[in-house]
């Protein structure tokens, strides 16, 4: 019986997508649909600027579906697709370093039609004053829904190391947002 | 074993890390500790923010193409299981159209059978009573109207003969006579309605004559050919304000027009789908009076969608602005056409129907611009607001647009 892409696992889905390239469009597909969110979250909140986000983003799913010819034998999809992502993004951060004398993080440049909480502007603005292995931790634990132990496997540190960076990173964010947080309070 | 701060201890078990050996540990810390139960409502409350970040978690359409058609593959939303679902959608507005066809069918020959004939009844008995005199004046062997040019009357005549005077109505234009300069002696009026290429030019007879400026026509291929044998009647019927009576009403007409969007609801930075009449309405419409007509609507208009789903847990927006079949009913109002500009008529039109997804209405208003009897210019703005359901879920879409197209009247 014929299966659908929708009912087959990611492992199934990237072990096909090597191995059969009349279905690997389809297992592509859906594997982009399942994690394409997850991805495009992380290269927004890590790059700053929206044009290396979207580069980055480009790039990680090129290397992914790349990568699925390579025999490997996946079974974290989710945290293969972040690891290819980082280090596509830090590759593109040393890259900028090289060339461009500028801070090393943007304000983030989002669609003006889009509306967000006063509170998420702050977040977004105050994830660009703390430093980027914190930020990374906090990214992958808030926005990708990242274990600390996926995130020390992505991140190839120690849980402890996690732990301290993601610590670090929320205390920061608290001290930043702590007019509007205390006004919060007052509610 | 790790030594946390409380702060600490509340990140890890707000993150599900937290050993559950130390959670009663934790509650009683959060129990004695205002500070750290405000942290965690501030943890919570960044918590929250975060996951309404719908924009960091929806990758744009541009960026999907990018992606798909760097590897050679066609981007999702082009795929033809979307096509699949739009077909399934395609009778919808085939339906509404069917619903519109059947229901202006309808009130149209409601109106038909009950207000016109009223109102053609009354002219008829009107042409009839005219008829009737006439003839009545030919049995007693006297022409019931006479040139004054051609005939110079008896006295007895005079006194004697009902006197005509006659209104011709040629196509929508209303014509006095004028017969301050005619000598009006010779004719007793009597108003008729007679309309070129109309079935009641069959009762032209030789009793009838019209009368314009101060000339007499009295045979029917006179009067058929009149705009050639008087050289001041197309000038005089470019000026004449258009006659609104039943004897030129009711009136089919067509209406063909585009859209252009000025601004749309909710803001997406999808683009509209462009394909062929991807964006275009023609009307069939049916005037009940001067100043009210309805009928169908059928086209094709690009509409702004905007959905949150939820995608592995998380909340995701999606973003689409296709052009859609869409169907309904349409009614008019119509003022008079203004003739100190140019014969421009305001008009205000009301749309109920349904697209492809969900039901729509729209209001418009703008004005006709004559450039022949039959045909005009349309300009006007647009609201439009749009009912839709996806995954259970309701949502609305609206734009503001503006209007231009060609009425055509038959």
């Amino acid at each position: 019986m014929k299966r659908i892409y929708s009912d087959m696992s990611d492992d199934e889905l990237f072990g096909l997508m090597g191995q059969d390239s009349h279905k690997a469009e389809g297992c592509f597909a859906e594997l982009y649909a399942r994690h394409s969110p997850r991805v495009n979250a992380y290269c927004k909140r890590i790059m700053g600027d929206k044009m290396a986000a979207q580069d980055a983003f480009q790039e990680t799913f090129t290397k992914f579906f790349k990568s699925a010819s390579q025999e490997r034998n996946m079974t974290n999809t989710p945290a293969f697709l972040l690891r290819i992502a980082r280090n596509v993004c830090l590759n593109m951060k040393r890259g900028e370093k090289k060339t461009v004398e500028i801070e090393d993080f943007h304000l983030p440049s989002e669609s003006p039609a889009y509306e967000k909480s006063e509170l998420l502007k702050l977040i977004m603005s105050a994830l660009e004053l703390v430093p980027f292995d914190y930020r990374e931790a906090f990214v992958l634990r808030e926005y990708d829904g990242l274990s600390y132990q996926e995130i020390a496997d992505v991140t190839e540190t120690s849980m402890a190391t996690v732990k301290i960076r993601i610590f670090r990173a929320k205390d920061k964010l608290r001290q930043i947002l702590a007019p509007y947080l205390h006004d919060l309070n007052k509610v | 074993m790790e030594e946390f701060t409380p702060s600490e201890k509340l990140i890890l078990y707000l993150d599900g890390e937290l050993p559950q050996d130390q959670e009663l540990e934790l509650f009683s810390l959060l129990a004695s500790s205002t500070d750290l139960r405000a942290e965690m409502r501030e943890g919570l409350a960044i918590r929250a923010a975060i996951g309404g970040d719908i924009d960091a978690f929806t990758p744009s359409t541009a960026q999907t193409s990018a992606v798909f058609s760097g590897l050679g593959f066609t981007p999702p939303y082009q795929q033809n299981p979307s096509q699949k679902t739009s077909s399934r959608y395609v009778w919808v507005p085939i339906l509404w159209l069917l619903g519109g066809l059947c229901i202006g069918g309808g009130i149209a020959h409601w109106f038909t059978q009950n207000l016109l004939n009223q109102e053609f009844a009354h002219e008829k008995t009107a042409l009839n009573n005219t008829i009737a005199q006439l003839q009545s004046e030919k049995n007693r062997q006297k022409p019931a109207v006479m040139s004054s040019m051609a005939i110079e009357p008896s006295e007895s005549v005079i006194t004697e003969k009902p006197l005509v005077k006659t209104v011709i109505v040629y196509r929508d234009r209303f014509i006095s006579p004028d017969n301050s300069k005619s000598d009006s002696n010779l004719y007793e009026t009597v108003e008729t309605t007679i309309q070129e290429n109309s079935d009641r030019t069959d009762d032209i007879t030789e009793n009838i004559s019209i009368v314009y400026n101060q000339q007499v026509y009295n045979k029917k291929e006179d009067i058929l050919t009149m705009p050639n044998s008087v050289p001041t009647l197309s000038s005089s019927l470019q000026n004449m304000q258009p006659m609104f009576s039943s004897s030129v009403f009711p009136k089919f007409w067509t209406q063909i027009r585009g859209i252009g969007t000025v601004s749309q609801y909710p803001n997406i930075s999808a683009n509209a789908a462009v394909t062929g009449l991807s964006n275009i309405n023609v009307a069939l419409g049916y005037s009940f009076n001067p100043n009210i007509a309805a009928g169908i609507e059928i086209g094709r208009e690009p509409f702004m969608l905007k959905y949150s789903g939820t995608v592995n847990g998380r909340t995701v927006r999606y973003e689409q602005q296709s052009s859609m079949l869409l169907g309904g009913l349409i009614v008019q109002g119509r003022a008079n056409p203004i003739e100190s500009l140019m014969g421009l008529q305001p008009v205000g039109t009301l749309f109920l129907g349904g697209s492809e997804i969900g039901m729509m209405g729209r209001v418009s208003s703008g004005i006709y611009y004559p450039l022949s009897a039959n045909v005009s210019l349309y300009g006007g703005l647009e609201y439009a607001l749009m009912n839709f359901t996806y995954q259970s879920n309701s949502f609305t879409t609206q734009k503001v647009g503006f209007t231009y197209g060609l009425q055509v009247t038959f």
